[in-house]
């Protein structure tokens, strides 16, 4: 399958956006509603699931759109595909605060899976599918759930993660206990379970739950620092109308300091 | 099992794709094929040639869902892997491979089969969890008739009088009942004849409203409205609706439908003695949008000619009165909201009249004008 080669930049530090050009014919594959921004000349055009050859015909657009519903994905992906005689430009946001990754699928044997809502926008020709966690303690404690992402195909795929993303590479046989949710993205060579904490004390007072999910290599795996519901808890935590408490900002005045401040409604 | 992606090699063997990892090459692994021959794993792919002894390879299930294929080996520089794709690789694999890992494949096949055996035991255990409740509450919707039935056979007599009367007491506020006069005189004497030996305790209310409607709580409260007994043109019309009503109550359709209506709130209240007015007040409230269904219908009209025929009173009132509420159709007529009167009830009612032959009935001995103009005043 002829990927489509593209040139791209990523702009901003913790709120990105990845600007993807297109040469002349070349087309890009984005998420439905993460575009921001096309120079004139990209058209846009709305197909039945992922705008991938690999998909022929009624039955298999249906089947593929039904596993983009059941991986939290909308029906619709959008390919934007540069009808002009020069190269264009189009730029896709991430959703939350977090970066931006950028992929080369054959630089990683072809295959990545990653978690549910993750994907941003590829080159055309990337096959976007679900991948289910078959293992029941990584799925009910991995803190994944049971249904990945699989991004398939040669091209260049841009991923969204929450927070400062580590990438690590583990070697075959080398493994890393990541804190349940944390697990943005990984190669599927590489092993993920999970791991009771081990002692009863560090599972009930240490934080972290009961469960780490545990990577073995061989692989590449991509850890965000900040799942996007760590942060939705905490701003729930902390909203007053969600019955959260005021919290003083360190101002000596306590609740106080709000009304001077301001933020109070 | 050898599916397309399987190529014999340039040697007559066939090649498997597999992600290579090995020390110091690319970490994210690099795509190569793997050969399988006299007991040597050959692995071939752009800038490198390598050969693994079988014997020194172990295999086993893994990757991000456990149903990844993972072989693994050392190397003088560190450990590497192989990742293969599929279980059809992995079986054709096993059909070539030495004794020594044809047993680790078939080890690995068997754990991969075990936990696919549990992950389908625990989806279907989920799945029945959660399909369970739903299948019930859908077979209680489509028995919802049979046990409003049931559980109208359930609660007796005296408690549908409790319960009639409750409901009456709610409703009587809203009604202007006329005291006296030749028109209630009537219903009373027509509902008397026709309630002759029954269980209930029957009470007749003339209203006076309008609306062309009657209606019958459950244990016995008839409450007929002045507008219908305007419409009818003799007695024998008004009993035949009074006939009509009556079955309802005999044959318990009103208590069946209220509580097929309340569900098991108005089942519990009478079985458990809570009478809470909420429910009381919904019931009464719903007592003039019930509608009674084909069946309830049909089952009356043939009690109603028997009820009829035993008080001596010609039976054609009732269906000559139920004919002119059809040609009304559309102008808001209550009595027809409840008990539609639709061609084919008709026909039926009028096939019935004929099979039940002739019986000698007196005519009605009522002055009819005298009662119309005590309506009027």
């Amino acid at each position: 399958m002829a990927m489509d080669a593209i040139d791209y930049d990523i702009f901003g530090d913790d709120m990105q956006y990845v600007e993807i050009e297109l040469d002349p014919g070349e087309a890009a594959i984005g998420e439905a509603g993460m575009m921001m921004y096309m120079q004139d000349g990209i058209d846009m055009d709305t197909v039945f699931g992922d705008g991938s050859a690999a998909q022929s015909g009624v039955l298999g657009k249906l089947v593929g759109a039904g596993k983009r519903l059941l991986t939290g994905e909308s029906l619709f992906t959008t390919v934007y595909l540069n009808q002009a005689e020069g190269k264009r430009r189009v730029a896709f946001s991430a959703p939350y605060p977090g970066k931006i990754i950028p992929v080369d699928l054959s630089q990683i044997g072809g295959t990545l899976i990653c978690q549910k809502d993750a994907f941003l926008c590829a080159a055309k020709g990337v096959s976007l599918g679900i991948a289910f966690q078959r293992r029941l303690g990584a799925g009910f404690f991995g803190g994944e759930g049971f249904i990945l992402q699989r991004l398939e195909g040669d091209g260049m795929v841009f991923f969204h993660a929450g927070g400062t993303i580590a990438e690590k590479t583990l070697a075959p046989g080398e493994s890393l206990r990541v804190d349940t949710g944390c697990v943005a993205a990984l190669q599927p060579s590489v092993d993920f379970d999970v791991q009771y904490v081990g002692k009863l004390r560090s599972a009930l007072f240490g934080g972290e739950g009961l469960f780490f999910a545990r990577l073995t290599g061989p692989g590449r795996v991509w850890l965000q620092t900040l799942p996007l519901s760590r942060l939705a808890n905490r701003i729930i935590a902390a909203a007053p109308s969600a019955g959260g408490k005021q919290v003083g900002e360190g101002s000596a005045l306590g609740g106080f300091g709000g009304v001077l401040g301001g933020d109070k409604r | 099992m050898l599916t397309g992606k399987h190529k014999r090699n340039t040697a007559g063997f066939y090649d498997f794709k597999v992600l290579l990892f090995l020390p110091g090459m690319s970490p994210s692994g690099i795509r190569a094929r793997l050969g399988l021959r006299h007991g040597v794993l050959e692995f071939n792919g752009p800038g490198v040639w390598i050969t693994v002894l079988a014997d020194q390879v172990s295999l086993r299930p893994g990757g991000f869902d456990g149903r990844q294929w993972v072989l693994s080996w050392h190397t003088e520089t560190g450990p590497a892997s192989a990742l293969l794709k599929g279980e059809a690789d992995m079986r054709l694999m096993r059909s070539m491979a030495s004794p020594g890992l044809a047993a680790q494949i078939e080890q690995a096949l068997k754990i991969v089969h075990r936990r696919k055996r549990r992950f389908q035991w625990w989806i279907g255990a989920l799945s029945v969890a959660v399909l369970l409740p739903l299948m019930a509450v859908g077979l209680f919707w489509l028995n919802s008739e049979r046990i409003a039935g049931w559980a109208a056979g359930e609660i007796s007599v005296h408690d549908e009088r409790r319960l009639g009367r409750m409901l009456f007491a709610r409703i009587e506020p809203g009604l202007k009942l006329i005291e006296g006069g030749p028109a209630l005189r009537m219903v009373r004497e027509l509902g008397g004849r026709l309630t002759q030996g029954s269980a209930y305790d029957y009470r007749w209310y003339l209203a006076d409203s309008p609306e062309v409607d009657a209606y019958a709580l459950p244990g016995g409260h008839v409450v007929v409205f002045t507008g219908l007994l305007r419409l009818a043109h003799s007695a024998e019309e008004v009993a035949g609706v009074l006939a009509h009503e009556v079955q309802h109550v005999e044959l318990r359709h009103t208590l069946k439908n209220l509580i097929h209506d309340q569900g098991w709130r108005a089942v519990l209240s009478v079985a458990l003695g809570d009478m809470g007015g909420s429910v009381w007040a919904d019931m009464a409230h719903r007592l003039g949008t019930l509608e009674y269904g084909r069946d309830q219908e049909r089952e009356a009209d043939l009690k109603a000619l028997e009820s009829l025929r035993r008080a001596g009173i010609a039976p054609h009132g009732l269906v000559d009165f139920f004919e002119k509420l059809a040609r009304m159709e559309g102008m808001g007529v209550a009595l027809l909201a409840s008990h539609p009167a639709s061609a084919e009830r008709m026909r039926n009612l009028r096939a019935a009249i004929a099979a039940q032959g002739g019986y000698p009935a007196q005519a009605l001995a009522y002055d009819w004008h005298a009662i119309q103009r005590s309506l009027r005043d």
